[in-house]
């Protein structure tokens, strides 16, 4: 059976996602498992593999999706303990150490680290382009292990690379040395007086490690990438690093290695060398150097050109010949054998193939599957190339395709020889050798049963300092009957020896060179810093690859990434556009901000809603509603039972059927609140003569009502519209409302609810889900007033009682607070910044800044958290009132630090949650609100300013604190808890602002 | 930016043997073969230098730098690491630095004892101060239980009796060596030529550690550290303050080598005039 999981917004490296895959599929019982995030490519492997499930097709590119093909239902428990484990272990850094700085977005990183001179980016190709280019625009040279960036990407950002005086490279640089510090999947090799340049991965680990164990030493190993030298890019990274090395007093010999290039290019970069005043080394694979040419030492193999670069740099001159004669006779019963290579690295496949064709004058070309050579039999094998690397671990991390493959070419009877590298260092397995040596041993003892002969060949790509132990991979490959060579080329030529097979490696002497010599520009200042400096590095993806460079002497700080946008590629354009007007917006957002912070709210006085809202005072039915604008038929059933209510309370009809004939005969007009000035909790229902608190904000006479507070359980706004509901109301017409009223009128300028809020938010409040602080605080500012009033003591006996009974009383006054303030905001009409956040039980409703009244509207969420005894989720209606009006103006949900004990609704546990919670609202902030301090953060202002940009950008949309209404009209409250906001929402914002300052937008 | 490149200058004292060394193999690439609080020491092929700092004595294979700039390398260097050495400088490639070590002033110090010469009234002079020393007490206790069971009557040594005392001991400088080679000195005193020679016969490639070699190739060619040159001064001058002294310098070689040294030395000469 296939069972499926969805993490939501859980974003994880493919690494992590690759090796979590593994430990899966090492349960018990489980036939295959599948982590992935859930992204449209990825559903497709997902497809491929027979693992689609509804659940997958539901989820989006932030979701992280295991799938898990079992026959024990009891698996998926394990599954999940397991995953949770693997995560909770990634959390608390427990692979990486302790004292590490994390980020989540550039700004941070850029904090953390401020002097960073070199961005490492491990992210998937297609998001890694946009990153580049802002690390490049940030003035920081890049190290992109990052590959499947597109061409025309590659030669605009290595132009704008080279014009900024940086260096890129890669992309799909897998390796890389500067200053001796190892970068991504790198050996720990010697410093020395050698500079390699490289447009190939395995090439430089193979040289720089066989250097190493000759006794020199590799200062920098500076990776390009294996496109460099096409003709579209013309070894842009590599010209910049030669002229880089030329300036760089500790190298003395510059090593060059190189795929197979283009030819012009090949040429361009042998006139520069020429140019060179250093000892110059080169190998072109695929290329047989018969002569050295001028400054250039021409190599064959990368064993060649390792010892001939060593040679250079202890001071001696180049051999005419560094082959070594091979100490082994022909194996007579190999005569009509083939030899099989299994290679993990591309460079090494690339040299078995060119040497085995060269010996055996085969034809070397690359075949599809990743074949190197596949001509009568023999087989050279790149197993990691992308066709065996689909959502699947490289093979030098994960064993496992070389396990197969070895068992494959084990049935083909032809099969003499198996060719193997093992690759050491950073990234790659702990122990290659042991996992692949019981396959191994099976494979020669198979043979020996059969009587076959067979040998396996291998050479160990590592040094002694690398974090694997090379003499004990040494032992265990020897232990599993392994022939092991001190490199790639020796075990090719030993290979090819047994079979009776001889490379011919011709003495070669120096001729003058005579073509033209390139004279590089003199290097940027920024690239001799590079190489004259330890590396300050911002590492994008993969948290490993910090390990090596903070060991090493580098300083590093983990940025870990997300996909902008969920990796939706039009709102990734559009989001690139406006980095572009990022000044231009920030300041729009500015004046924005400004109008939040200098808001001055003042409680003033509580009237019939009538009496304050023009659109009320009429002898028509006019209902106001939270949220954007809905229709009575989509209103859900505590929103209906509210206008039911209201209804009944304001004598409309006698009873619930005639108000729902009223309804069905569309007597009654509704309105959204926040189009008349007001806001209401929950359903939002409003008419004309329910009292109203009236705020002022005094900068500019801005007002905001809001109804009253009726306390919790039945009630009438969240749909309860019983007698007792209606009683209730009434009494809050007659006597607290106009006592209220009247007591309000009677301080001079009202109540500064700032102060109360100051003071409430340091004794506990949030001011949505906890607002006990601000209601005593309320209640100890209006009681003196009520207490000299002339009126029935009666009344004011019950006045002071019902505010001391109810808890949430302030809520309804810090909501027509937070609508007075947006109202003062939202007259400047510009900017990306939240200014109107309200739910009407269908669609989430948010305006911005720059268009206005314009809502942009997604299906509500439905709340999560703890029920009243007797309910439960199953009861709750979806997410619905305007109360969301205190989280956009920073705090409720946003503030969770402040109310720590609110966390407890979801199931979290207080402080460190909390915190967690508004630190996580900051990402997506634009400020913190000097005006309301919260002593548990430090005295931290309340996170302000909800950035659409910032929302899109991360996935992470603000958290609202709220009541649970039950969802059937008529019963009122049924619990607590908390509730995102749809991401939809702000993307609409997103585009439809994008519209507004003329940029194009994509098509859906 | 923090650069990879540091440039220490330095003083520098300098063994001639060592000068010479260096100045033979111009561009010349070094390993870092070992590291100890007080010093490292250097390889190439089979020769080996020794880099101190100005607190401790020049010895016969080594040279000594200021000691803020013995600290500066010390901290970074590990065993394998690449040293170059040019004209006027020495290059350590270390994670993550490259250390550029330049020396304003070098003074080059001759530490044969070719020209050494002492009388019977010296030796007798030297042997009647080393005896006051506890050698039993300070030496490796497996070295005094070993020439206890090489030379059981006190009899006259020979070189068989030495041969398996050759590597013998931990560490870098067994204490085997370090008395075999204070016997050494003693016959150089006594002008033994055939002793040593044969002793130098018996000392091959695999017989004992590189280090230990070092010193046995320095004082084949006549070279040994300097307090020993200290001790012989003091010991033409009769001056017992400045003979304790030199005692003292050599004694605080190593955990034991400097008592076995001495020992050897005493031994030697104990046997050849008593």
């Amino acid at each position: 059976m296939i069972n499926s999981v969805i993490k939501k917004n859980n974003y994880q490296d493919s690494i992590n996602l690759m090796l979590l895959t593994t430990e899966l599929n090492n349960l018990d019982d489980v036939n295959q498992a599948q982590v992935m995030m859930a992204t449209d490519s990825n559903k497709d492997l997902f497809k491929t593999a027979g693992l689609y499930t509804d659940e997958l097709d539901a989820a989006g590119a932030n979701d992280m999706a295991i799938v898990v093909d079992s026959d024990s239902e009891e698996t998926m428990d394990k599954v999940l303990e397991t995953i949770d484990e693997f995560i909770q272990k990634l959390a608390s850094g427990e692979d990486g150490g302790e004292g590490k700085v994390k980020v989540s977005n550039w700004k941070d990183a850029h904090e953390a680290l401020p002097d960073a001179n070199l961005a490492l980016f491990s992210i998937p190709g297609t998001y890694a382009a946009p990153e580049i280019e802002k690390a490049l625009d940030a003035g920081l040279h890049v190290f992109s292990f990052s590959d499947n960036v597109p061409l025309e990407d590659e030669v605009r950002l290595k132009e704008k690379a080279h014009e900024k005086g940086l260096l890129l490279m890669g992309p799909d640089c897998g390796t890389g040395t500067i200053s001796g510090i190892p970068l991504a999947f790198t050996n720990v090799v010697n410093p020395g007086n050698i500079g390699i340049v490289a447009a190939s991965g395995t090439g430089i680990q193979e040289a720089a490690t066989i250097i190493d164990q000759l006794g020199g030493g590799v200062v920098h190993a500076i990776g390009t990438g294996g496109r460099d030298l096409s003709e579209e890019v013309g070894a842009i990274t590599m010209l910049d690093a030669l002229a880089g090395l030329e300036e760089h007093d500790p190298t003395e010999v510059i090593l060059v290695i190189s795929k197979p290039p283009a030819p012009a290019v090949r040429d361009k970069v042998v006139s520069a060398l020429q140019a060179s005043s250093k000892k110059v080394v080169a190998i072109f694979l695929g290329e047989k150097p018969m002569e050295h040419q001028g400054n250039v030492a021409f190599a064959y193999t990368l064993e060649e050109a390792a010892k001939m670069a060593v040679d250079l740099s202890n001071g001696d001159e180049i051999k005419a010949n560094y082959t070594e004669a091979v100490d082994v006779k022909m194996d007579e019963s190999l005569r009509d054998k083939t030899v099989k290579g299994l290679y993990s690295g591309g460079t090494l496949a690339n040299e078995a193939a060119t040497l085995i064709a060269d010996a055996l004058q085969l034809d070397s070309i690359k075949g599809e599957h990743g074949y190197i050579l596949n001509t009568n039999g023999f087989q050279v094998m790149d197993l990691g190339d992308d066709f065996y690397t689909q959502g699947k671990p490289h093979p030098m991390i994960d064993p496992e395709v070389r396990v197969q493959k070895l068992q494959e070419v084990l049935e083909d009877q032809s099969t003499g020889i198996i060719l193997l590298d093992v690759v050491l260092g950073y990234g790659s397995h702990p122990d290659m050798a042991g996992a692949l040596a019981p396959s191994i041993k099976e494979a020669l003892s198979s043979a020996k049963e059969e009587g076959r002969p067979l040998y396996v060949i291998a050479s160990i790509v590592g040094t002694k300092q690398d974090p694997q132990d090379y003499d004990q991979t040494l032992a265990t490959l020897e232990d599993a009957g392994v022939i092991v060579k001190d490199s790639n080329a020796d075990a090719i030529t030993y290979a090819l020896a047994l079979m009776g097979q001889h490379i011919e490696f011709p003495d070669k002497s120096f001729v003058d060179y005579t073509g033209e010599k390139l004279q590089l520009e003199k290097p940027s200042q920024e690239i001799i810093n590079l190489l004259n400096t330890l590396p300050k590095v911002i590492n994008i993806g993969i948290e490993s690859f910090t390990e090596p460079i903070r060991t090493y002497g580098g300083e590093a700080v983990q940025y870990t990434w997300r996909p902008r946008a969920g990796g939706n590629q039009k709102l990734i354009k559009i989001l690139n556009e406006l980095d572009m007007r990022e000044d231009e917006i920030n300041a729009e957002n500015e004046k924005i901000i400004d109008r939040f912070i200098e808001s001055q709210p003042f409680l003033v006085d509580n009237r019939p809603a009538k009496e304050v809202i023009p659109e009320l005072d009429t002898d028509e039915k006019i209902v106001l509603h939270a949220g954007p604008p809905i229709k009575y038929e989509n209103m859900t059933g505590p929103m209906q039972g509210s206008v039911i209510g209201a209804m009944l309370f304001e004598g409309w009809a006698k009873d619930e059927e005639e108000a729902r004939q009223q309804l069905d005969n569309n007597e009654v007009t509704f309105l959204p609140c926040h189009s008349v000035g007001a806001v209401g909790p929950m359903g939002g229902i409003t008419t004309k003569n329910f009292p109203v608190f009236v705020v002022e904000n005094q900068v500019d006479g801005t007002t905001g009502f809001c109804i009253m507070n009726e306390g919790i359980g039945e009630v009438l706004r969240f749909g309860a519209n019983s007698p007792a509901v209606i009683e209730r109301l009434e009494w809050q017409r007659d006597v607290l409302g106009p006592v209220l009223g009247q007591a309000l009128r009677e301080i001079e300028g009202g109540l500064n609810l700032n102060v109360i809020m100051a003071r409430a938010i340091g004794m506990g409040d949030e001011f949505h889900q906890r607002n006990i602080a601000a209601s005593l605080v309320f209640l100890k500012e209006i009681t003196p007033t009520i207490s000299t009033l002339d009126i029935d003591e009666k009344d004011k006996r019950d006045v002071i009682q019902f505010l001391a009974d109810t808890d949430q009383f302030f809520l309804n006054i810090a909501m027509a607070a937070g609508k007075a303030i947006v109202d003062y905001v939202r007259k400047e009409e510009v900017g990306t910044i939240v200014t109107t956040m309200a739910r009407n039980g269908e669609n989430f409703g948010i305006r911005i800044g720059a268009t206005g009244d314009e809502w942009f509207t997604a299906p509500v969420n439905t709340p999560n958290g703890l029920y009243f005894t007797g309910y439960s989720e199953e009861d709750a209606n979806a997410d619905i009132g305007d109360s969301a009006i205190t989280e956009t103006i920073g705090v409720g949900g946003m503030s969770m630090i402040a109310a720590p004990g609110v966390t407890r609704f979801i199931g979290l546990n207080g402080l460190k949650d909390a915190q967690n919670i508004s630190e996580e609202m900051e990402q997506i902030v634009t400020t913190n609100n000097p005006t309301w301090p919260i002593p548990n953060w430090d005295f931290k202002g309340a996170p302000l300013g909800i950035d659409v940009r910032k929302v899109v950008e991360t996935g992470i949309t603000p958290i609202i604190n709220t009541g649970i209404a039950h969802k059937e009209a008529g019963v009122g409250q049924v619990g607590a808890g908390t509730v995102r906001a749809p991401l939809g929402c702000f993307e609409k914002a997103l585009v439809a602002y994008a519209k507004s300052i003329g940029i194009e937008v994509d098509e859906d | 930016m923090k650069t990879n490149q540091i440039s220490l200058q330095t003083e520098m004292k300098i063994s001639a043997s060592v000068m010479e060394a260096l100045n033979s193999q111009s561009h010349k690439f070094w390993t870092v073969h070992s590291i100890f609080d007080n010093g490292f020491n250097l390889q190439s092929m089979s020769q080996i230098i020794y880099i101190s700092s100005y607190k401790q004595s020049l010895s016969a294979h080594g040279l000594l730098i200021s000691t803020d700039s013995f600290e500066s390398i010390k901290k970074y260097l590990r065993i394998g690491n690449r040293v170059q050495y040019q004209e006027d400088f020495f290059r350590f490639f270390t994670h993550p630095f490259t250390f550029d070590l330049k020396w304003d002033d070098k003074h080059i110090i001759d530490l044969s004892i070719k020209h050494i010469s002492m009388s019977e009234d010296d030796l007798i002079f030297l042997i009647d101060h080393l005896a006051e020393v506890d050698y039993k007490k300070q030496c490796d206790p497996a070295l005094v239980q070993k020439i206890t069971l090489n030379f059981p009557n006190s009899q006259a040594f020979c070189v068989q009796s030495v041969q398996d005392m050759i590597g013998m001991g931990q560490g870098l400088t067994p204490s085997g060596d370090d008395f075999i080679q204070g016997m050494l000195v003693g016959a150089m005193l006594t002008k033994n030529i055939s002793f040593i020679k044969a002793v130098k016969n018996l000392i091959n490639q695999d017989s004992t550690t590189d280090i230990a070699k070092a010193y046995y190739d320095s004082l084949f060619q006549r070279q040994i550290n300097e307090p020993w040159h200290q001790l012989f001064r003091a010991v033409a001058k009769r001056n017992q303050k400045k003979l304790q002294e030199a005692v003292n310098n050599i004694q605080s070689y190593g955990a034991s080598s400097g008592y076995d040294m001495l020992y050897g030395v005493y031994y030697y000469l104990n046997q050849t005039f008593y």
